[in-house]
C-alpha cells in the first residue's frame, strides 16, 4: 500500500487529502467485506463446517453438564459413536425452549419425519476400521481424539486422523500394532 | 499462455487465496443423516439378524439375513432350523443377488400385441385386468410351488372367479415318485427321508446332495451318517447311475450302469431278496412283475451277479437302510419303474415308516402332475386370463410358449423379465422373497415364516396383495376361510393364518407365538413325532407292471445301434438348478463340483463315443431330439457311461438378464413327451463349428495329483487301529514348531490367540457353498467368463476335485483357502510389507500398502492369492450387497483369505465389552458357517481345550498340505477314509 502510494508523494497535487483516499478505500473494503459476510460467502478454515442447526456443544456439555453418552449412546458399545436421532433432541426440547427459532425448526422437521442433514466433521478413509467402543472401554476420554469439544460452539476437527497420530498413541499406550486392527 | 505481467500475477494469487480461504476442503462423503425416530433394535453401523425362509428352491431352508443400515448383505443358514441346521447352499445365499439383481424389473410393464413392453402403472394395470375379470374373463393361475397364505389367496382368487385351474408348476415335479407311491401305497406323495438315522444309503441316480428334494438337509444328514465317529464300522452310500455326479462321487461305491438300467439293478436286487428269503415284508403281490422285468432286461452290463447279491444283502441286513430314486428331470415310465422298484426295496427291507416317512409328505407332493399340466396348457384359450407367478414354463417346458400365447391375456407376476414374462401382456413386478411377508411349509408340520428383511427397492408389491387388489376391484373381495370380513392386505391374511396356527398348537398367546415365530423363522415342534410305522402295499400294487425295454437287444448290448445316437441324460446343475438362478454372477462363476467348469454348460461324452464320432474335448456338438436341439462344447470323460450324452440344466436363456443371456444351452429344449422304454430318450449327435462363445472355461486345469499327495486317504482298517494322537507328527504353527536347525526365520510368539482351522475331508461333499459364502462375505468380484478363461478368477476359496490315484472314478474335494502359514513364503518377499504376519497368526494382506508386485503370489505354494487386474464396477444396485466391514479392493492390489478377520474382530470386541474370554466356536468364518456338512472347525490353537487344538494335535487322520515345505500351515486337513473291508 505504501509503495503504490509513492508516486503521489513525489508529485504532490493538492486535490484530495491522503486520509480521504485511505478512508474511502477503508469504507469500500469494509462494505465489500460486509457484503461477503452478509451473503455468507467467505468461510475460513478452522471454524468447522457450518451446520443446518447451530447446535452448540459448549452450551450442552459445559453449561448444562450433559454427558457425551447422553446423545452419542452407541460410543461405548459400537464401532461408531452415532449421531443422535432427532428423537433424542426432543427428549428435552419437547419441553425446554420450545420457541427458539432453530428448535422450532427442529420440532417441525421432527413432526414432518424429516431428518436433519449434518455436515461431517471427522473423517476416516474407508479402508480404516476404527472402533469407538474399544477405546472407551480402555478409558480414553473422547477429547483425546476429538479435542475440547465441550468448549466448541461449532464442532471443529481437532486434528487430522492420519496413521501417524493413531500409531503414536498406540505406541505410547503399548497397544496393538497389528495391521489387521484397523485395515482389513 | 500470455505473458505473465505483475498485474496478472497479483490477480491469480489474490483470487486463489480467496478461493482457498472461503471454500474449506470437501470430502467424498460429508453428510451425516441420522434417523428421526430409530426403529427398535436397529442401530446405525451395527448388524441385525432377520430370520426368514429361503424360497430359491422348494426345499424351504431357514435363513438368517444380516441387515445393516437399511440393507441386507449376507444370507446364512439358520442354525436352529430343522431343515438345513445352519448350512446354506450357494443357491440360497445367492438370494441376495436376486434381490439386488440389476436386471430386475422396476416398473409395471404393458405389452400390446406384437409390440415391445412399455412402462405403465399399477393403477392402470389393476384397473385393466380387473375390468377383464369383471367382464367374465376366465381365470387360470400357474405359480411356482407355494403353500400357506399365498396358496390360500390363490385358491380363493381362482375360486372367486369360478375357476379350478390353479397349478403349482415346478420343472422338476417328482412325477415318478408320486406315480410309484400312488400305485404301491395309494399315496401320490413325496415322502420325507431320514438319512441321518440310516446306515446304508442306496441311491438310484438320485443326486440328493445337490438338487434332489432338499439337498442341504440331506447333506447335513449325510455328514452325520457318513462322517467318521470312531471304531471300525462306517456307514455306506452306494450310487447306481450312468453319470458320476457330485453325489455319486461321494459314494463309497459307485456302480456305473447305462441309463434306464437303474431299475433293472433294483429289480434284480428285489428278485434276489425274494429268492433268498431276506424280505421282511411280503412281496408276492409284485414278484411276477419283477421277474418279468428281470427276465426281459437280462443282466445289467458291467454289474456282476455277486455285486447285486452283496448289495441286496447289505441293504436288507443294515440296521436302517434307505433307497432313493432319481433322476430328477425324468417323468416317463422307466423313471416311474425305478421309483417303484426303489419303493419296493424300502418296503422289502421294512423301511417304510422308518427311514421313509409317508406321514410327513414334502411340499413337493403338491406340485402339478404331468397329466394336470398337459390339461392346463391345452385348455388355454382366447377368453382366458392367465396369471403366471414366479415360474418360467416358456423356458422349462417344450411347447408351453406356444400354448401360453393362445391365452387372451397373460399376466406375469415376478421380478425378472424371463422368457415367459416377455410373452406376457402385463408384467407386474412383485417383491423379492427377502422383501415380503410370506410362509412356506416344506414338510407337514414344519411352518417356515418369511418376513421383510429390508424395505422395498422398487415400486413392487407382494404377489398376494396383487391378487387381493384385483379381486376387490373386480367386485369379489376375498375372505379367509372361516372369516366373514374381507382381508385388507396380504400381511393381514398371513397374520390371520398364523393366529389360527397358534391356536392349533395351543401356544400361550397369539402375540407370543407370533414374536417367537418371527425370531425363529417359523414354528415347528422341537422334537418331531416319530415315524408313523409300517404300511402295507395297497390293492393296486398287484396290478404293477413294468414298461419293458423297447428292444432287448439294445439293452443287452448297451450301445444304441448307430454311432451318432446316444441316450440323453440331462441333469440339474447344483448351481443353476432349473435355470431360474442363471442370472446370478456368483452361481455362474462358481465351478461345477466335478468338472470345475464355470459360466455355461457342456455335453459329457465317453471317450469311446467321442472317438467314434471324431469329437475332441472342446469341440462343439449338437444334440437333436424330436423336441429340439442344442449346441454345447464337448467334455470327454469316463464319468459317463458309454452310450450317454449328458448335459446340465439351467443355462441357455434367451432372456432373464445380462449374465444369463446367451450363456450355455437350454437342455429343457430336448425334453419332449416321456419316451417309451427309455429314461430320457435317444438323441442324435452331430458336429457343429467351434466358436468363441461355446468354450469350456475351467478354474482348475487338472484334477490329477501328480504324486504330490494333495488329498490323502486313509484305509479304515488302519485308522480303526490307531490311538488318539497317533499319526503324522505335524510341525505346528506355534513356537513349539520352531527348530533352529530347520527354520530360516525367527520364532513367532503369540500373546493371545493363534487362529487355526481343521477341515474334515471325509465330511466335505464338494458342494461349493463355502466358496459362494466367501464371495458374499468378502466383496469378491465376479469377473465374467472371458477373464476367468484368462486365469483371472478371484475366488479366495476353491473346492477343487482331485482324483484318487489309481482309481478312475473316485474323487475327493480339497477346500483350499489361505493356509495362514507360520513361516509364510509370501511375507518375506513383499518389498513394502503389505503381506504381514499378524499378532494372532493371521497372514494379513494390507491393501492400502500393496503396490502390486505380485511377488507374494509367485512365492505362495498353495496358490491362494488373487490379483486385481481390473477395476470392477459393481452394477447398481449390486453394490448394496457389499459388506461394509470389508474393504473393496481396486486394480493393482493383491487380495486373499483373511479367515474372515472382520468376524474375528467382532467377536473379540464383543468379548471385551462383555468382559469375558472368547468362547470356542464363537467365531465362525463365512465358509464354516455356510457349510451344510460342518466340514470346517475354526478356533484358537493357544487354547488347549478348543476343538481345533484337539483335532490338530490328536486326530489320527490329520495332515498338513505340502508339509515338506515347512510352511507350518494353520489349516489342518483330516484324511478321507477309504472303506477297504466289509
Amino acid at each position: 500500500m505504501d509503495k503504490t502510494a509513492e508516486p503521489d508523494n513525489r508529485e504532490p497535487e493538492k486535490r484530495t487529502p491522503r486520509w480521504a483516499n485511505a478512508a474511502a478505500l477503508a469504507v469500500l473494503l469494509s462494505v465489500a467485506a460486509a457484503a461477503l459476510v452478509y451473503l455468507d460467502i467467505p468461510y475460513p478454515v478452522g471454524f468447522g463446517p457450518r451446520q443446518p442447526i447451530p447446535f452448540s456443544h459448549r452450551v450442552h456439555v459445559q453449561v448444562k453438564r450433559v454427558s457425551c453418552f447422553m446423545c452419542h449412546t452407541e460410543a461405548a458399545r459400537s464401532s461408531r459413536a452415532g449421531i443422535p436421532p432427532l428423537q433424542t433432541c426432543l427428549l428435552c426440547h419437547a419441553r425446554i425452549i420450545r420457541s427458539y427459532p432453530y428448535i422450532a425448526q427442529l420440532r417441525e422437521q421432527f413432526a414432518r419425519n424429516q431428518p436433519v442433514v449434518w455436515q461431517r466433521v471427522n473423517w476416516l478413509p474407508e479402508f480404516v476400521y476404527f472402533n469407538h467402543s474399544m477405546h472407551i472401554q480402555r478409558g480414553f476420554d473422547c477429547g483425546r481424539c476429538h479435542g475440547d469439544v465441550s468448549s466448541m460452539d461449532r464442532v471443529v476437527k481437532a486434528r487430522k486422523f492420519e496413521m501417524g497420530f493413531c500409531i503414536q498413541c498406540h505406541r505410547d499406550n503399548k497397544a496393538t500394532h497389528d495391521c489387521f486392527a484397523c485395515h482389513r | 499462455m500470455p505473458k505473465m505481467t505483475r498485474r496478472t500475477f497479483m490477480w491469480l494469487t489474490g483470487g486463489s487465496s480467496i478461493a482457498l480461504a472461503s471454500n474449506a476442503p470437501r470430502k467424498m462423503v460429508n453428510q451425516l443423516i441420522p434417523q428421526v425416530i430409530p426403529p427398535e433394535d436397529i442401530r446405525p453401523g451395527e448388524w441385525e439378524l432377520f430370520a426368514t425362509t429361503c424360497r430359491e428352491c422348494p426345499a424351504g431352508c431357514g435363513m438368517h439375513l444380516w441387515h445393516r443400515d437399511g440393507r441386507v448383505t449376507k444370507a446364512e443358514g439358520n442354525p436352529a432350523h430343522p431343515v438345513n441346521q445352519g448350512g446354506l447352499c450357494g443357491r440360497g445365499q445367492s438370494s441376495l443377488q436376486g434381490l439386488y439383481d440389476p436386471d430386475r424389473v422396476q416398473k409395471v410393464l404393458y405389452r400390446a400385441e406384437g409390440q415391445k413392453p412399455q412402462p405403465s402403472s399399477w393403477e392402470q394395470a389393476l384397473a385393466a385386468i380387473a375390468a377383464k375379470l369383471a367382464a367374465g374373463g376366465k381365470v387360470a393361475v400357474l405359480s411356482s410351488l407355494q403353500t400357506g397364505a399365498l396358496a390360500e389367496v390363490m385358491q380363493r382368487f381362482a375360486g372367486a372367479f369360478g375357476s379350478d385351474r390353479l397349478l403349482f408348476y415346478e420343472p422338476f415335479n417328482y412325477e415318478p415318485l408320486k406315480a410309484a407311491h400312488q400305485q404301491l401305497f395309494n399315496l401320490p406323495v413325496v415322502p420325507s427321508y431320514r438319512l441321518a438315522e440310516s446306515d446304508f444309503i442306496l441311491s438310484f441316480a438320485a443326486d440328493f446332495l445337490e438338487t434332489w428334494i432338499s439337498p442341504v438337509s440331506f447333506a447335513a444328514q449325510f455328514a452325520k451318517m457318513h462322517g467318521y465317529q470312531g471304531g471300525d464300522r462306517m456307514n455306506r452310500m452306494v450310487y447306481v447311475g450312468p453319470r458320476l455326479s457330485m453325489t455319486a462321487a461321494n459314494a463309497d461305491n459307485y456302480i456305473q450302469v447305462p441309463p434306464g438300467q437303474e431299475r433293472v439293478v433294483a429289480a434284480s436286487m428285489l428278485k434276489i431278496i425274494v429268492e433268498r428269503g431276506w424280505a421282511k415284508r411280503d412281496l408276492s403281490a409284485v414278484s411276477p412283475a419283477i421277474d418279468a422285468l428281470v427276465a426281459a432286461a437280462g443282466p445289467v452290463p458291467g454289474v456282476a451277479e455277486e455285486t447285486l447279491v452283496r448289495l441286496a444283502r447289505s441293504f436288507t441286513s443294515a440296521r436302517a437302510s434307505v433307497a432313493l430314486a432319481g433322476p430328477m428331470a425324468a417323468t416317463g415310465a422307466v423313471a416311474a419303474d425305478t421309483a417303484a422298484c426303489t419303493a419296493l426295496l424300502n418296503y422289502a427291507a421294512g423301511r417304510i415308516g422308518e427311514t421313509v416317512d409317508f406321514s410327513r409328505p414334502h411340499a413337493l407332493s403338491r406340485t402339478a402332475r404331468e397329466a394336470q399340466l398337459q390339461g392346463f396348457f391345452a385348455s388355454l384359450g382366447a377368453n382366458d386370463i392367465l396369471f403366471v407367478h414366479d415360474t418360467n414354463p416358456s423356458y422349462s417346458r417344450v411347447g408351453a410358449a406356444a400354448q401360453i400365447s393362445r391365452a387372451g391375456t397373460t399376466v406375469y407376476l415376478g421380478s425378472m423379465l424371463d422368457e415367459t414374462a416377455q410373452q406376457a401382456h402385463w408384467f407386474l413386478p412383485v417383491d423379492s422373497p427377502l422383501e415380503s411377508w410370506g410362509d412356506y411349509e416344506p414338510e407337514a408340520g414344519l411352518q417356515g415364516l418369511m418376513q421383510p428383511t429390508m424395505n422395498r427397492l422398487y415400486d413392487s408389491r407382494a404377489a398376494g396383495d396383487v391378487f387381493l387388489a384385483l379381486a376387490r376391484q373386480a367386485g369379489r373381495p376375498l375372505t379367509r376361510p372361516g372369516l366373514g370380513e374381507p382381508v385388507a392386505d396380504f400381511a393381514a391374511w398371513l397374520r390371520q393364518r398364523w393366529n389360527a396356527l397358534g391356536r392349533e398348537t395351543g401356544a400361550a398367546g397369539q402375540e407370543a407365538f407370533w414374536t417367537r415365530a418371527l425370531r425363529d423363522g417359523g414354528a415347528w415342534k422341537s422334537s418331531p413325532a416319530g415315524p408313523a410305522g409300517p404300511m402295507n402295499l395297497s390293492a393296486t400294487a398287484r396290478a404293477l407292471s413294468f414298461a419293458l425295454p423297447a428292444t432287448v437287444q439294445t439293452a443287452k448290448e448297451g450301445l444304441p445301434a448307430k454311432t451318432e445316437l446316444a441316450e440323453l441324460w440331462p441333469w440339474p446343475s447344483i448351481m443353476t438348478f432349473d435355470g431360474r438362478l442363471a442370472n446370478r454372477g456368483w452361481l455362474q462363476e462358481a465351478p461345477d463340483p466335478i468338472s470345475f467348469l464355470v459360466w455355461g454348460n457342456w455335453i459329457d461324452l465317453h471317450p469311446s463315443k467321442a472317438a467314434a464320432l471324431g469329437l475332441e474335448e472342446g469341440d462343439v456338438a449338437e444334440l437333436w431330439t424330436a423336441s429340439g436341439s442344442l449346441a454345447a462344447p464337448v467334455r470327454i470323460s469316463h464319468e459317463v457311461s458309454e452310450q450317454v450324452a449328458a448335459v446340465g440344466f439351467g443355462q441357455g436363456h434367451q432372456a432373464l438378464g445380462q449374465n444369463a443371456r446367451g450363456i450355455g444351452a437350454n437342455a429343457f429344449a430336448l425334453m419332449g413327451a416321456p419316451p417309451e422304454g427309455s429314461m430320457f430318450g435317444v438323441c442324435r449327435i452331430s458336429r457343429a463349428p467351434r466358436n468363441a462363445l461355446q468354450t469350456l472355461t475351467r478354474t482348475a486345469p487338472s484334477r490329477e495329483q501328480f504324486d504330490r499327495d494333495i488329498v490323502q486317504w486313509l484305509p479304515l482298517s488302519t485308522l480303526s487301529r490307531m490311538q488318539p494322537g497317533a499319526g503324522d507328527r505335524l510341525t505346528l504353527p506355534l513356537p513349539e514348531g520352531y527348530r533352529s536347525d530347520k527354520d530360516m526365520y525367527p520364532k513367532r510368539e503369540y500373546a493371545k490367540h493363534r487362529w487355526a482351522m481343521v477341515i474334515d475331508l471325509q465330511r466335505c461333499i464338494g458342494c461349493g457353498a463355502c466358496a459362494v459364502a466367501c464371495y458374499a462375505e468378502n466383496n469378491i468380484a465376479v469377473i465374467g467368463k472371458e477373464k476367468v478363461a484368462g486365469g483371472r478368477e478371484m475366488a479366495w476359496l476353491r473346492v477343487a476335485p482331485y482324483r484318487k490315484p489309481g482309481k478312475e472314478l473316485r474323487y475327493s474335494w480339497l477346500p483350499l483357502l489361505c493356509q495362514h502359514c507360520d513361516a509364510a513364503p509370501c511375507e518375506p518377499v513383499c518389498p513394502v510389507f503389505a503381506a504381514m504376519h499378524n499378532e494372532e497368526g493371521l497372514n494379513a494382506q494390507i491393501y492400502n500398502r500393496c503396490i502390486g508386485t505380485r511377488y507374494c503370489s509367485n512365492n505362495c505354494p498353495y496358490k491362494v492369492r488373487r490379483f486385481n487386474w481390473v477395476n470392477i464396477q459393481w452394477r447398481k444396485p449390486l453394490d448394496l450387497q457389499l459388506n461394509p466391514e470389508v474393504t473393496v479392493r481396486t486394480r493393482g492390489v493383491m487380495e486373499k483369505c483373511t479367515f474372515c478377520v472382520q468376524r474375528i474382530r467382532q467377536a473379540e470386541y464383543r468379548a471385551v465389552r462383555e468382559r469375558r474370554a472368547i468362547q470356542d466356536g464363537e467365531i465362525q468364518p463365512a465358509c464354516a458357517q455356510s457349510c451344510p456338512t460342518r466340514a470346517y472347525t475354526f478356533g484358537d490353537l493357544l487354547d488347549p481345550e478348543s476343538q481345533v487344538s484337539k483335532l490338530t494335535r490328536n486326530d489320527p487322520r490329520r495332515y498338513h498340505l505340502l508339509e515338506e515345505l515347512n510352511t507350518k500351515p494353520a489349516v489342518t486337513f483330516l484324511r478321507k477314509i477309504d472303506i477297504d473291508r466289509d
